[in-house]
């Protein structure tokens, strides 16, 4: 993190980007703000304008950026500041003198609020949003360079350099206000203790990431889906509101499945739905702190009559819930289809040629828990075969619910095989939703 | 050809290292040579491409392999309320909760519904007290489970096969032991003579335990094996209990004729009848008989009263009637002399009462002798019914010592219970109220019109508890609810 004014300040500002101690978060580009509990009878207020960049805080310290500002920024790239709550008053406040500082240095007449812009004000929002597309494409262009000199060098040095191969780099992201490609790479940190092959594997990594740069260095190729996909991993945020303006799809939702993934300060938990007349799969990601309990209460096995707004990018998969209009627990008599491997892996493949980067993708199979080569695989109605990658106590579950009956599973999938969530069938579970 | 291989391996020695002709990728990968790029640019463009076909293969496996298929069931599974206590039994992991839960189940013949099955194994993996109650209620889908995890293959282990010599030869303690007593009860001469031929070269330890496996199929023929294991100090206890065993043996009768010359009985006219009252004569013990016998039957060495006990210890209950005109039962109440002030021959007679399984002179042992109230092998023949007054004993102030051993090996009468609870009301109870809590959690009926769970809530009411005991009497009662919410509920299926 190359705006920490000192070693000590960034090691204090990795410290307090927990949680724990913060209390009204949130993000609105360019805009980051939050509170901090410290030694004070107040907790400071903390607000970042990542455009310019521009800090405040109210801690006394005299260190610039404070150690309370470096953790938002943490806590930002780690994406526990996404769409959180509506703006408050004093971050406003501080964003517009901010702006009138700047137009008196610029010489540009005074704003009106935000929603109420001038054609000016237009202009100095266009233009932050140009600064940050300029800091990211230099970022990328850096990371480019990056991933060639690690070419050249060996891929042998991550295993001798540890951590600090993936962290200079990840930090440089950061300052490039790229977040996703930040996180992606602090992700790989450890590859190379997870098996003989990790060299395969990093090298595809790092071919993706470079595809994923050059496509940033060369968005006016694409059309607006795959830009909006490439910001998404990239690590552009979009404002809730902006997503709650998009043309929702209402249908009867059914929590298909829940997946917890325990990251280094906050939990993030993913949702699965599939619609019921849409046959459409979404995703609902949640955030929060360790400890703390999430603000939605969508739990597998229940269904929503609601609209459901999908995030731009494509394929469509991450959604808001809009307005709820019902809410129930399932109770079967609806006709689930599950798909052969054959049609299963067709459909993710063809979303991987939408979304190069596509990490999870919902699947809904027809197949039963099978024996293969002493490794556990779903086995279709057709006699074709998936390999499960889940942990134990699913197989052990699955296998205890259907006796190695063909059910309806609905899964996540990966590039080495499925994690199945949960199962349905008429007879198995009695048209119920069994979570494993 | 160019394969991914070849890429990974000069990636990952470095491009300054080892050249990769790009020009021999395979055709049907689509690579076209990008003539302005970099040689890492271009590796990495055909890295993508590589990842992009293994990625949209998505774990795919080649092959064929047949389905699973379970059995099917022959026992209904579990009500599902009852199912659902249990989950939450399980998850809180009370243990004794549980295996009251699996006993009742086998007798009712219900199998545990399939949701609960590996959760229940887990739990039994960790909990040996668990494991042979888990076996019975698996039904066939746990079966297929344990037969696909080897860390539950002990729930449906087959007993021993002595036709397996495998097992003999190559198996752990236990399983050779458990092999000779399956051996024994097919061929007691056959068993005998295989652990004789190995006796030499077994260590002291695996020689113990592998003579107490051939207490089963015990016969006379025995007895001269038996007799000469006398003689080895290690081995010495073990085979004196199974030659104890045998009524006619040599040993039982060298044992009579010590008593016979050793004890008397005189009689007493005292208030309420004649008492008669037991004469042991330490010096006779050993007369006419050579040193070595007397070390072979255990009389040879120690006090004059654990002689006499490991004497009295040798002899059937069944042969005092013929040897002193007493049984065993009246035995145990006599007055003794000769061996010291409130000396008795209570440890010898427990030791009879223990290896014959004799519940009625348990009782009487208990009752007459207080030093015999915390022997858990003899109080294990002593149902609660028959130690109301005992505990009731214990639960004064000067006794409590005695109280948990009493007060456990099995679920309280409903009087007991009651005790214990104006007991723990009392305030006169000391460091054993922790412990008397903890049992109970599951000794405490759950077929009783009392609500002992609300009894139990209720005791910080009426004394003061340290944060521990409340938490074990909160933790008693929770467990009491559960228990007497599964009884319920397992039994309201033969309501229906």
């Amino acid at each position: 993190m190359a705006v920490a004014p000192d070693g000590a300040s960034q090691v204090a500002g990795r410290k307090l980007a927990r949680l724990g101690p913060w209390s009204g978060t949130g993000a609105e580009a360019p805009l980051l703000w939050g509170q901090c509990r410290g030694s004070a009878k107040d907790p400071y207020r903390v607000m970042i304008d990542t455009s310019r960049p521009a800090y405040e805080c109210t801690c006394p310290s005299r260190k610039f950026p404070c150690k309370h500002a470096l953790a938002l920024l943490f806590l930002w790239a780690e994406g526990a500041l996404e769409d959180r709550g509506a703006r408050p008053e004093y971050a406003d406040r501080w964003l517009h003198r901010e702006r009138e500082r700047e137009r008196e240095g610029a010489g540009v007449p005074a704003a009106q609020a935000p929603e109420q812009q001038s054609p000016e004000q237009q202009a100095a929002a266009r233009a932050r949003a140009e600064r940050r597309d300029a800091l990211v494409l230099d970022g990328m262009a850096e990371l480019d360079r990056w991933l060639c000199d690690q070419l050249d060098a060996g891929l042998a040095r991550a295993a001798t350099d540890g951590p600090a191969y993936f962290e200079q780099i990840a930090a440089r992201m950061i300052d490039a206000q790229a977040p996703g490609v930040a996180n992606w790479l602090r992700s790989m940190t450890g590859i190379t203790v997870t098996g003989a092959d990790w060299p395969a594997r990093l090298l595809g990594e790092f071919a993706r990431m470079r595809m994923l740069a050059r496509a940033y260095q060369h968005l006016e190729r694409w059309d607006e889906p795959m830009r909006a996909t490439v910001r998404a991993h990239i690590g552009f945020t979009v404002a809730k509101d902006a997503v709650l303006q998009t043309e929702p799809v209402r249908d009867t939702w059914l929590a298909v499945g829940l997946h917890d993934v325990d990251e280094e300060r906050i939990v993030a938990r993913r949702i699965w739905l599939h619609g019921r007349h849409t046959g459409v799969a979404a995703l609902v990601l949640l955030f929060a702190p360790h400890g703390q309990s999430f603000e939605s209460n969508l739990v597998p096995g229940m269904v929503i009559d609601a609209d459901l707004h999908f995030y731009p990018g494509r394929p469509r998969l991450r959604a808001l819930p809009g307005q709820r209009f019902e809410e129930w627990m399932y109770a079967g008599g609806w006709s689930i289809l599950g798909r052969t491997v054959a049609e299963q892996c067709a459909q993710r493949a063809e979303a991987l040629t939408r979304d190069p980067w596509l990490g999870l993708w919902p699947g809904v199979l027809r197949g039963s828990l099978a024996r293969h080569a002493d490794r556990w695989c779903v086995r279709d109605d057709e006699g074709a075969l998936i390999a499960v990658r889940a942990p134990e106590t699913t197989v052990w579950r699955l296998l205890a619910a259907t006796g190695g009956a063909s059910v309806t599973m609905f899964a996540e999938m990966s590039d080495t095989g499925i994690n199945p969530l949960s199962i349905t069938d008429r007879e198995v579970t009695g048209g119920g939703l069994v979570v494993l | 050809m160019t394969g991914y291989a070849d890429v990974v391996a000069a990636a990952t020695v470095g491009l300054a290292q080892r050249r990769i002709d790009l020009d021999a990728l395979p055709p049907e990968l689509g690579y076209v040579a990008d003539p302005g790029a970099a040689p890492a640019e271009a590796v990495l463009d055909a890295a993508a491409l590589f990842d992009a076909v293994r990625r949209v293969d998505g774990g795919r496996v080649e092959g064929t392999t047949d389905p699973i298929t379970a059995a099917p069931e022959t026992w209904p599974a579990l009500p599902e309320p009852a199912a659902a206590t249990l989950w939450h039994v399980v998850g809180e992991r009370r243990v004794e909760v549980l295996a009251e839960a699996l006993e009742s189940m086998r007798e009712r013949r219900l199998r545990l519904s399939a949701p609960l099955i590996p959760a229940v194994l887990d739990l039994a993996g960790e909990r040996a007290s668990l494991r042979p109650l888990v076996g019975p209620v698996l039904g066939a889908r746990g079966r297929l489970l344990c037969a696909h995890n080897p860390r539950w293959s002990w729930a449906v282990e087959e007993p021993v096969d002595p036709r397996d010599e495998q097992v003999w030869e190559h198996g752990s303690l236990a399983e050779r032991a458990a092999w000779l007593g399956a051996l024994r009860t097919l061929d007691p001469a056959g068993a005998r003579d295989r652990l004789q031929r190995v006796w030499a070269v077994e260590s002291a330890g695996h020689r113990t335990a592998l003579l107490r496996a051939c207490a089963t199929g015990l016969s006379p023929a025995d007895e001269p094996w038996l007799e000469e294991l006398l003689d080895t100090p290690a081995v010495a206890p073990v085979a004196r209990d199974l030659v104890a065993r045998l009524p006619g043996s040599r040993l039982v009768a060298r044992a009579e004729s010590r008593v016979r010359a050793s004890i008397e009985i005189t009689r007493h006219l005292l208030p309420g009848g004649r008492t008669p009252e037991l004469v042991c004569h330490p010096e006779r013990l050993d007369a006419g008989l050579d040193p070595n016998t007397l070390a072979t039957d255990g009389l040879a060495t120690g006090e004059v009263l654990e002689r006499f006990n490991n004497l009295v210890g040798l002899v059937p209950s069944g042969a005092w009637p013929g040897l002193l005109g007493l049984d065993a039962a009246a035995l145990a109440g006599c007055r003794v002399t000769g061996l010291g002030d409130d000396a008795g021959v209570g440890p010898g007679l427990a030791r009879v009462a223990v290896r014959e399984a004799n519940a009625e002179l348990a009782i009487r042992l208990v009752h007459l002798v207080v030093g015999l109230r915390e022997d858990a092998n003899l109080l294990a023949l002593v149902p609660m019914a028959d130690r109301e007054d005992l505990i009731a004993w214990a639960l004064r102030p000067v006794h409590h010592d005695r109280a948990p051993a009493l007060l456990s090996g099995g679920t309280w009468t409903e009087s007991i219970a009651t005790q214990v609870v104006r007991w723990l009301r009392s305030g006169e109870t000391d460091r054993r109220r922790g412990r008397v809590l903890q049992l109970a959690a599951r000794a405490m009926p759950v077929d009783s019109r009392i609500d002992f769970a609300a009894e139990l809530r209720d005791i910080p009411l009426y004394v003061r508890l340290s944060p521990t005991e409340r938490s074990a009497a909160f933790g008693a009662a929770l467990s009491i609810t559960l228990r007497r919410k599964l009884a319920h509920e397992i039994a309201d299926r033969e309501h229906r």
